[in-house]
């Protein structure tokens, strides 16, 4: 009978109404908000992963365009690329080695 | 009202229990699934995820890009995501963009692929994509939404670029799972680096977090490998070769160029013609092809003999009537009727089969193996421990052994009976270059991470004297000779000398020799090529160009390959500025100091104590020219005018010889400045009168 007490006595929430459990309360209020913290936190370290995460993709996106860019200027800047674009002008390598002239101040 | 109170509490008290109820089962779900299936359990689970160490690249010589790491994507469209009003609108200009960055359709040929695929979820619109690609692609109308919208799927893949194309292709080499070639595959182990393991809790689709942990291992970047090829060299070789290729209409040819002193590979070139007539690397020629090199090999025959003291080069020989008969075989000249009786010497730069055939055999004939054991010396019978992995299939036949018969040395010592690479020749043509000391063929000078030097490789020595200083220089001039008058004096010219040797091999030589009669000469196969070095008096580059069974204008090695050399050697003197001396220097060397007019005496004595050449007149008083890198002093009738009182021309000389002069002819003298005089006041060849004025201006 005593047990079928206890029982119900939880269900109906009566131990928040006593006195001693009130002592209780500001206690309980630093647990939940400690908690309410924790959870900011952490929603806080996920949204900064997340930004993390973006921009490494930016940077990784940023690299390869580079090198793809540096690649692609490679490829012009091959010696016979270059007699192609100015041969139409009228430009070749010359056979002729250059003059060298040392001049000190 | 208890009754009332006491039903509420009833149904409080059932919905509490469900709730309870409710969460036993989910408790005990979670039990379930923590310890019975852990296939979904360990989803969540911190785990070990490798991080991938990213390659390191090759660079050229000057630090140009040979290989690098650069993904690529295949590109696949979700038209289905897609709204039918944003499709019906910018259908259009989404085909106009694709049509102008990939240029492979026209804009309605796109249009009309995209509307016929409208429904589709993985339409393939194109592979290997690069990055700058991708980059525009995601600008596009439509597939700038993004994959849930605009429906653009680009899936990476690996892919290692060489920036400039077939240049070096074999050299550099590709790193695949059956037969990787090149540097790739020798330093792969450099490059890769070392791969990395970080524990890594997911918190979302392709989002982890970083756990702390002792295993965490770092991924350790590859090293980067500085090549020794000069990307400039090896593209006006391989344009030279590809264009003299096309010409001879060749199968295919190699060129390799290498520092003499460090011998650095600045330039291996390898193209084979392919199915469709075009020309492609695919198959390192350079250090993998052996064959007979022909009579690029008299050379190691004639040190062989010099080293032996067998002969002088001016021993003569008879070259009879441009054949000689070994046994059954007969060796020829390649000039019919021959060339006569001639010095060994001259049958080097005329490359005459006979006489060097008759010499060796004369003197090696009894004693093969000392012959052998000279080419050994020279390094020509040794595999060469290169860089790049590469067959070895040397063949030098052994005296004594099945294989060696009566024919065998006199064939031998002009370059058949026996296999080499033509990287193979040109180490043992570097050697000469360089003195006798015969350095190792490098393809890289360093290894670089983080930007920085950590090793750096230094010149190996093979040998460091193959043969002895005197017959090289014996044989020096012979081979500035083949190009001065022999049989690559096509290649001869005034800016610089070149030394080396022609071959023109025939091959399939002895099926040739069996069968002379019947072979047909549209089907002899030729291999011209040209070993040298230049410039000849201090040599820097040394350089084999080797072609392959070219069937047009011309097969001689003079013609074919010499050519080609000229053309590589030619660009790399211009561009070599090390090769050239300042101007400054060649001035200060011919410059002469400024002379002035005068007496002759005095000048010859001051010319002669400070030793600059010149060149006198007998006479009292000279103008001195500056000639041909010497001072004229020419004659100045000063005195005879003087005499017949005519005035002189006193412009340039010192204004004290002036005075004296006129003074004494009884002349009135007034006069500014000191120095040469730059103004009179008598013209020369006005008469004059004792006590007549003259005024002198000296500078």
């Amino acid at each position: 009978m005593s047990n079928n007490r206890s029982i119900l006595s939880v269900l109906k929430g009566d131990f928040f109404t006593k006195k001693e459990s009130q002592n209780y309360f500001p206690f309980l209020f630093l647990i939940i908000l400690l908690l309410l913290l924790n959870i900011r936190i952490s929603f806080n370290a996920e949204s900064l992963i997340r930004q993390s995460f973006a921009l490494e993709k930016e940077i990784t996106s940023l690299r390869l365009t580079y090198i793809n860019t540096k690649s692609e200027l490679m490829k012009v800047y091959k010696r016979s690329a270059v007699e192609d674009l100015v041969n139409a002008q009228g430009l070749s390598t010359s056979n002729n080695p250059p003059i060298i002239i040392d001049y000190n101040e | 009202m208890s009754s009332k109170i006491k039903k509420i509490n009833i149904r409080a008290i059932f919905l509490y229990l469900i709730m309870c109820g409710l969460a036993i089962i989910i408790v005990m779900k979670i039990l379930f699934i923590q310890t019975l299936q852990p296939q979904i359990s360990k989803i969540n689970t911190p785990s070990f995820i490798p991080l991938s160490a990213p390659r390191g690249n090759i660079f050229s010589d000057n630090g140009s890009l040979l290989a690098i790491s650069m993904p690529l994507y295949n590109i696949y469209l979700d038209l289905s995501v897609i709204e039918e009003n944003i499709f019906i609108k910018e259908s259009s200009s989404l085909a106009s963009g694709l049509s102008n960055l990939f240029e492979d359709k026209s804009t309605n040929e796109y249009l009309k692929f995209l509307k016929s695929n409208r429904n589709s979820k993985y339409l393939r619109l194109k592979h290997k994509v690069t990055q700058n690609e991708l980059n525009v692609l995601k600008s596009l109308p439509i597939l700038k939404l993004g994959k849930n919208k605009g429906g653009l799927i680009a899936e990476k893949r690996a892919n290692r670029e060489n920036p400039f194309g077939i240049l070096a292709k074999r050299t550099i080499g590709v790193l695949r799972n059956s037969n990787p070639i090149g540097l790739e595959r020798a330093y792969n182990k450099t490059l890769s680096g070392l791969d990395g393991l970080q524990l890594k809790q997911k918190i979302g689709k392709n989002l982890y977090r970083d756990e702390d942990s002792e295993l965490n291992l770092s991924p350790q970047a590859g090293s980067d490998i500085v090549s020794t090829i000069n990307i400039d060299m090896q593209d006006m070789a391989h344009q030279a070769l590809s264009t003299a290729l096309e010409r001879h209409d060749a199968d295919w040819g190699t060129v390799i160029l290498m520092e003499v002193k460090t011998g650095h590979v600045k330039v291996i070139a390898n193209l084979k013609k392919n199915k469709n007539g075009s020309f492609d690397e695919n198959y390192n020629h350079a250090i993998a092809k052996h064959s007979e090199p022909g009579s690029t090999f008299k050379l190691a025959s004639i040190l062989a003999g010099l080293e032996d003291s067998f002969f002088k080069l001016s021993d003569s020989i008879d070259t009879e009537d441009g054949t000689h008969k070994f046994f059954d075989k007969t060796m020829r000249d390649s000039k019919k009727g021959g060339y006569g009786k001639i010095t060994l010497g001259e049958a080097f730069v005329k490359s005459s089969n006979v006489a060097i055939s008759k010499v060796i055999n004369k003197y090696y004939k009894d004693k093969p193996q000392l012959f052998i054991d000279r080419i050994y010396k020279m390094g020509l019978c040794t595999p060469l421990d290169i860089e790049l992995p590469y067959p070895n299939s040397l063949l030098v036949k052994k005296p004594g052994s099945n294989e060696w018969f009566g024919t065998t040395l006199p064939w031998m010592s002009i370059g058949y009976s026996l296999r080499l690479t033509p990287l193979h020749m040109l180490t043992f043509y570097n050697a000469i270059a360089n003195q006798g000391v015969m350095v190792k063929p490098l393809f890289t000078s360093s290894v670089m991470n983080g930007g920085k030097i950590i090793y750096e490789k230094n010149i190996e020595v093979i040998n460091p004297a193959i043969c002895s200083k005197s017959s090289i220089d014996k044989i020096l001039p012979f081979l500035v000779n083949v190009v001065e008058e022999g049989t690559a004096k096509s290649i001869k010219n005034k800016k610089y000398k070149i030394a080396g040797k022609t071959s023109t091999t025939l091959l399939d030589y002895g099926r040739v020799e069996v069968d002379r009669e019947n072979y047909q000469k549209n089907i002899k196969k030729y291999q011209p090529s040209f070993i040298g070095f230049f410039p000849a008096e201090n040599p820097k580059y040394s350089c084999i160009v080797l072609v392959n069974n070219p069937k047009k204008n011309g097969f001689y090695g003079g013609d074919v390959a010499a050519p080609i050399f000229k053309e590589i050697s030619d660009k790399v003197f211009a561009s070599d500025i090390s090769l050239h001396q300042p101007i400054d220097d060649e001035v200060e060397k011919v410059s002469l100091p400024f002379v002035s007019n005068g007496f002759s005496y005095d000048l010859q004595n001051v010319l002669e104590k400070l030793g600059i050449p010149f060149k006198s007149q007998q006479s009292k008083w000279s103008v001195s020219v500056k000639k041909n890198d010497q001072i004229n002093l020419r004659l100045r009738n000063i005195n005879q005018d003087l005499n017949s009182n005519q005035i002189p021309s006193f412009y340039g000389m010192i204004i004290s010889d002036a005075v004296f002069l006129l003074e004494n002819a009884g002349l009135q003298v007034s006069f500014k400045g000191k120095g040469k005089i730059k103004f009179q006041s008598l013209k020369k060849g006005m008469k004059f009168d004792l006590g007549t004025k003259i005024n002198l201006i000296a500078s």
